[in-house]
């Protein structure tokens, strides 16, 4: 679940490089009526006219049946972001050195190495089962319990995160509508069906007892709840406006649907 | 001694360096464009033995600039321009850095040119491209970047007002601007006006990789996808980036994980997945389509001249017509931009003017004599970069005699961050 704004983040490094440019489809024959009502322009003759040359450049859409919803949510995370989140955030990193910070970034991956495994699984990934098994009880004893990851600093074993919604993927799932769900963010339809299977399954598992007592609602479990998404948003560099662009949605859209697509491929 | 083979070698790679930059030049990548999408390899790039941590500090300069688009200035946060400073300690020279088109303050290669010169011990400030559509918003004059003379008058009223902003709590002993690609022109031409208002009074000019003629530059970058079509005729975008995305999933399931950075897109390269070259450019052409769609927007949004935006309608992004914009917006490569936003603009400026002039005008001939006869002002590029036509070499050495530093080969700024050009970029300012 706390995953979710690492991967947009990892959309987003996509297009810090030039991979922001493979949106475009170098398309045939485009269709004039793709780009709405024309009439109204200063010169509507120039996109004729582009169209003729078969030259013109195009993205590939992504399924959003819902985007006028989506747009709400998406511009309401951004007012959330820039009033609740980044601020409480700038106390969080003040309040706790980066040494610190460093052992709460490992232990809820730790705590977060639970659905790796049992999704690794389910996708008949022997090896990344056996890795990610041998990361928790490692890392949990080892790394007193998670606090350190000695299992990438001294073996060399790399996290590799799965989820439900690869899972669901993996057996031909296709992402369905996208969805930008409050606070977490981009997401489609298979994507928040396997956050919520997650969600359950691992408050089932409560693996050190954390997710149980995190779903409490007294003060421990509120104040679980708070590190945890401060934890998140603390390892995701994401900013909204970070990529000075118009067109921020349509980019970020299309790049959370293609990393999301490589994840399950992978 | 412990290890006199070793030792041996690195002699030998020291006198090798020393007879001349042509016969020892390292940089791994050939081809310039998988040098200029890879850039510099992790294992070959200028390192620095114990930096320092960096603490960058935002900057903030309102221009009260008038916006009948509110919606705009709240997508983009762009009431105020954003730059990004990190200070010394003690006294220092201060450099500004601009970046390359479409590129912010925050963009990889700036940071890495911030932490390079801040571990330098400068005081650095780093400047979004004019053509970034926030600073367009935010400090542009005429909406229409891309000029770079009156991109210079944008750039030199922001620097002066960041210098104000910093000049009471920074000693600052010397002043020096930089900048990679149009950053690295725009540099110039900063520097040619601080020559006649001498506000600022820079110490040193270093231009990164920069466009000598904009026409050819722009041209190149324009005619990749037109280029790829007429190549590949039956292929379609889909295809082509299916192609792409499906070499990446394999390239990561073979290496057993997901995982993006700086030195994905180079192993990539180095699999056996790797891009075709013809692929790899492609990337470049549909990066730079990327950037001028966005410019092209902003600059109609903001003149409200209803090329792609109806000239009444003001930009929202909630609107359910922002796609369409998006999807037009696409249709604009940067020499439609200059022919039917850019070049009426000027000639109502500039009575007489034809094209040509203009062209002429906002490229290095446009500073000829001022390249020439300032010693403080220095090139770095590379005979293969992708931007430059022929003659432009020849052209820069003729003008800047030893101030050009021409590298065989690293194609657009692909080399930037390679140990001896950092080196040499240092050199530069050190001397």
């Amino acid at each position: 679940m706390n995953t979710l704004l690492r991967k947009l983040f990892v959309a987003v490094t996509l297009t810090t490089g030039l991979w922001v440019g493979v949106v475009a489809a170098v398309h045939a024959r485009a269709d004039i009526s793709e780009l709405g009502d024309i009439s109204t322009l200063r010169d509507p003759q120039m996109y004729v006219d582009i169209e003729a040359q078969a030259n013109p450049l195009d993205f590939l859409d992504v399924y959003d049946p819902l985007e006028p919803m989506n747009k709400r949510i998406y511009a309401f995370n951004r007012i959330f972001d820039d009033y609740v989140f980044l601020p409480a955030l700038k106390g969080y990193r003040f309040i706790f050195p980066e040494f610190v910070r460093g052992r709460f970034q490992d232990f809820w991956a730790n705590i977060g190495e639970v659905p790796n495994i049992y999704n690794s699984l389910l996708q008949l990934k022997i090896e990344r089962t056996a890795v990610s098994a041998w990361r928790l009880v490692f890392n949990t004893t080892v790394g007193i319990g998670g606090l350190w990851d000695p299992s990438t600093k001294w073996l060399g074993l790399e996290r590799a995160e799965e989820d439900f919604g690869q899972t669901l993927g993996y057996w031909g799932v296709g992402p369905g509508p996208y969805l930008v769900l409050p606070i977490f963010g981009p997401s489609n339809l298979r994507d928040t069906t396997g956050i919520v299977a997650d969600y359950f399954a691992e408050k089932e598992i409560d693996f050190l007892g954390v997710k149980e007592a995190e779903s409490r609602n007294d003060t421990g479990g509120w104040a679980l709840k708070v590190f945890d998404a401060l934890n998140t948003r603390d390892i995701t560099p994401f900013r909204y406006g970070m990529l000075g662009s118009p067109f921020e949605y349509n980019k970020v859209r299309y790049l959370f649907e293609k990393q999301r697509q490589l994840l399950v491929d992978d | 001694m412990k290890y006199p083979l070793s030792a041996a070698i690195s002699l030998l790679i020291a006198l090798f360096n020393w007879t001349g930059p042509a016969f020892a030049y390292g940089f791994p990548i050939w081809n310039p464009y998988e040098a200029t999408v890879v850039g510099t390899p992790p294992d070959v790039t200028y390192k620095w033995g114990e930096p320092r941590e960096m603490t960058p500090e935002i900057l903030k300069l309102n221009f009260d600039k008038e916006f009948t688009d509110i919606p705009l200035a709240k997508t983009f946060d762009i009431a105020d321009l954003k730059l990004m400073f990190v200070k010394q300690e003690g006294p220092a020279p201060l450099i500004f850095i601009i970046a390359g088109t479409g590129a912010s303050y925050e963009s990889p290669k700036m940071l890495f040119l911030v932490n390079t010169f801040f571990q330098a011990g400068y005081h650095v400030i780093a400047i979004s491209s004019p053509t970034k559509p926030p600073f367009m918003a935010a400090a542009s004059s005429t909406n229409l970047p891309g000029l770079t003379t009156y991109d210079a008058e944008d750039l030199y009223k922001v620097m002066t007002h960041a210098l104000k902003l910093v000049e009471d709590r920074t000693e600052i002993t010397q002043k020096y601007v930089t900048g990679y690609s149009l950053g690295g022109i725009d540099a110039a031409f900063v520097g040619y006006l601080d020559s006649q208002r001498k506000e600022i009074n820079f110490d040193k000019v270093l231009m990164i990789n920069p466009p000598v003629n904009l026409y050819t530059s722009v041209s190149n970058l324009d005619n990749i996808i037109p280029n790829y079509r007429k190549k590949h005729p039956e292929a379609t975008g889909k295809e082509v980036f299916d192609d792409v995305f499906e070499r990446l999933a394999k390239h990561f399931k073979n290496s057993g994980k997901v995982k993006f950075g700086p030195e994905t897109i180079y192993d990539l390269q180095k699999g056996p997945d790797a891009l075709p070259i013809g692929d790899v450019e492609l990337l470049i052409g549909i990066s730079f389509q990327f950037s001028s769609g966005d410019l092209a927007f902003t600059s109609d949004a903001l003149n409200h001249t209803g090329w792609i935006i109806p000239a009444d309608e003001h930009f929202n992004p909630l609107s359910s017509d922002a796609t369409y914009w998006y999807k037009r917006s696409l249709r604009w490569r940067f020499l439609t931009y200059f022919d039917k936003m850019v070049v009426p603009w000027w000639q109502e400026h500039h009575p007489g003017d034809t094209r040509d002039d203009i062209i002429r005008k906002v490229s290095l001939t446009g500073i000829e004599d001022y390249l020439r006869n300032n010693k403080n002002v220095g090139v770095m590029t590379n005979s293969d970069d992708i931007i430059l036509g022929p003659g432009d070499i020849e052209y820069l050495q003729e003008v800047m005699g030893d101030r050009a530093t021409i590298y065989p080969y690293g194609g657009h700024c692909g080399n930037m961050e390679y140990v001896t050009n950092v080196t040499d970029m240092l050199h530069f300012f050190k001397n």
